[in-house]
């Protein structure tokens, strides 16, 4: 059974189609990764599977029911999203932030109980944010930011995962641990993960299915080595890339 | 969560409302010690006392609590729904719908109750226009609402100054008390707190939610919140709100706007405190900014809305100048 399917989808905005017709299945243990040039339609792809706007056409299921039948919370407790912007007039504090994760799990009228604060601690343990607890939200560095946010999804821990350009803002050595991380975590948790990213070599390294989103074009969808491909690659970047391959990796660089 | 703590905060601000409560009995032209308010209250004799605590004093202490704390709510609502730090219960116009309204029957010598039910149209006729023009085809955008409210507004105070214009001479200084403000002739005290009751118990409830909607609409609804439909109904529980104490006490301005930031700044945004404590808060401000207007150069009453600012301002700067300090 997939964790999240789509039937026959079909997302635009404003004029721009980004598919006509997708049929996709996100199955435990799966590790995908939309690539595409800016402004392609990663985001609002990834926010028309989260339920955040309607799709023109076509279906999306989660766990087999169709999303719309279900509410905000419902979802909440099985799919959660991490953005690539945000912005708090108000500040608060970085353990009130990542708490809020435990929304969809709690009761209206309760409080968080010391569970879920040990489950927040935990989670900004994780992305390195130990000690934080108390600064404002307003006083961190992007990064610092990005890895809160990240937690803030950690502390939800959903089945299902969708990231819009996890690795902004974060250093080499974040990147790696973080993905890795995340990784671990849905395999363990037999989840799976869906996340835009920019740098291909990562998408390779961390994706077991890649969906590439070209203009104009019905997304392109299957392993890396299915999908990754010079030709495809120079379609959907207006640029060409060069492949280095030896026992170990596959490494691509524009020319 | 912090469950003890915020109970010592709201604790010590009950005891706060109330002492200002007690104090305002005491105060006024004619002074009651402790042991004569205490008489007054409670002994079964009539007295000067007894008929000055319980029908004028009192009444007045109690109106001047529960309209603060509903600017205080409807605020502290605005500026998490709208998501801007500048927002108070007068920025979509329901105030100056309010006036216009009010100016209007007092221009014709319509007076007592006729005013405020005047008022209370004027305040739903704007609050109809502000969602009728900002709904368009789409949901409401908080950045829709704030503009079509900020034009309005705008609209509302041209109309002030026309009616203004035209009044006569010994219309005027009733006007301008209106539109500054004022408690000295409210009557329906138990409509007025189980109004304030009512909305805080919708807000309360949808307190969880509105501190993730502090943290953006799209994060919330993916956390499960249903942001639609809590800013819809949070809308219209802040526009009422702030409907019928204006149309009750004319236009007390910076309450609303200065008292979630007082809140916010001292004890954080967790909304499950900030607000009760803003309402207790803003209902302790208005009932001594109240005693001062009408003690200060008694036995002339001053506006109240005048107290609210000139205490307001500099209390404000100087918690906002601190936490930074601090942080």
């Amino acid at each position: 059974m997939s964790l999240l399917c789509t039937e026959k989808l079909g997302v635009q905005i404003a004029d721009k189609r980004i598919c006509f017709s997708l049929d996709l299945n996100i199955d435990p243990g799966q590790t995908w990764g939309i690539l595409g040039c800016n402004g392609v339609g990663k985001t609002t792809l990834l926010h028309t599977l989260a339920g955040l706007r309607t799709a023109e056409s076509g279906a999306i299921k989660l766990d087999d029911q169709p999303l719309s039948r279900l509410n905000r919370r419902q979802i909440a407790q099985k799919m959660g999203i991490l953005f690539q912007q945000q912005v708090d007039p108000f500040p608060a504090t970085v353990l009130e932030s990542a708490l809020i994760g435990r929304h969809p799990f709690i009761k209206s009228w309760h409080w968080e109980s010391h569970q879920d604060i040990q489950i927040t601690t935990s989670a900004l343990r994780k992305v390195g944010l130990e000690g934080f607890e108390k600064r404002l939200t307003n006083s961190l560095s992007g990064g610092e930011k990005q890895r809160l946010k990240l937690a803030t999804l950690l502390t939800q821990n959903p089945g299902i995962m969708l990231l819009d350009e996890p690795t902004n803002h974060l250093d080499l050595n974040y990147q790696m641990r973080l993905l890795l991380l995340l990784k671990k975590h849905s395999t363990e948790s037999n989840g799976a993960l869906l996340m835009a990213l920019h740098d291909i070599n990562l998408a390779v390294r961390f994706c077991s299915h890649i969906m590439l989103l070209v203009p104009n074009q019905e997304p392109i969808i299957g392993t890396p080595e299915q999908v990754l491909t010079a030709d495809n690659l120079n379609t959907a970047y207006g640029w060409p890339i060069k492949q280095f391959k030896n026992d170990e990796l596959t490494f691509f660089y524009p020319r | 969560m912090p469950i003890p703590r915020s109970s010592i905060i709201l604790c010590l601000l009950f005891i706060a409302a109330l002492a200002s409560i007690v104090l305002s009995m005491c105060i006024g032209s004619f002074i009651l010690g402790p042991e004569e308010l205490f008489q007054a209250l409670f002994s079964e004799t009539d007295s000067l006392g007894k008929t000055l605590v319980w029908q004028l004093r009192l009444p007045r202490a109690i109106t001047a609590f529960v309209v603060g704390g509903m600017l205080s709510l409807a605020g502290a609502l605005m500026q998490v729904i709208l998501r801007n730090p500048l927002a108070d219960p007068y920025i979509l116009g329901i105030s100056g719908g309010a006036s216009s309204a009010a100016l209007l029957a007092m221009l014709f010598g319509i007076a007592g109750t006729g005013l405020t039910l005047f008022a209370f149209a004027g305040a739903m006729l704007s609050m109809a226009l502000v969602f009728g023009i900002a709904r368009g085809k789409g949901s409401w955008s908080p950045m829709r609402v704030l503009l079509t409210g900020v034009v309005l507004a705008a609209g509302w105070g041209a109309f002030i100054s026309l009616i203004l214009a035209i009044s006569p001479n010994q219309n005027l200084r009733g006007m301008l008390f209106w539109l500054m403000g004022d408690l000295s002739h409210v009557q329906s005290i138990s409509s007025l707190s189980f109004v304030l009751i009512i909305g805080f118990l919708f807000a309360y409830w949808q307190a969880r939610p509105l501190n993730l909607l502090m943290h953006g609409s799209d994060q919330a609804s993916a956390l499960g919140v249903s942001v639609d439909q809590l800013r819809s109904l949070l809308f219209v529980v802040a526009s009422l709100l702030t409907a019928v104490a204006v149309s009750l006490a004319g236009n007390i301005g910076f309450v609303g706007l200065i008292v979630p930031h007082l809140v916010r700044l001292s004890l954080g945004s967790d909304h499950r405190l900030l607000l009760p404590a803003a309402i207790l808060l803003g209902g302790t401000l208005l009932v001594i900014a109240d005693l001062m207007a009408r003690s200060l150069l008694s036995p002339m009453q001053l506006p109240v809305g005048v107290i609210t600012a000139l205490l307001g301002v500099p209390l404000f700067l100087l918690i906002l100048n601190r936490t930074q300090r601090v942080s």
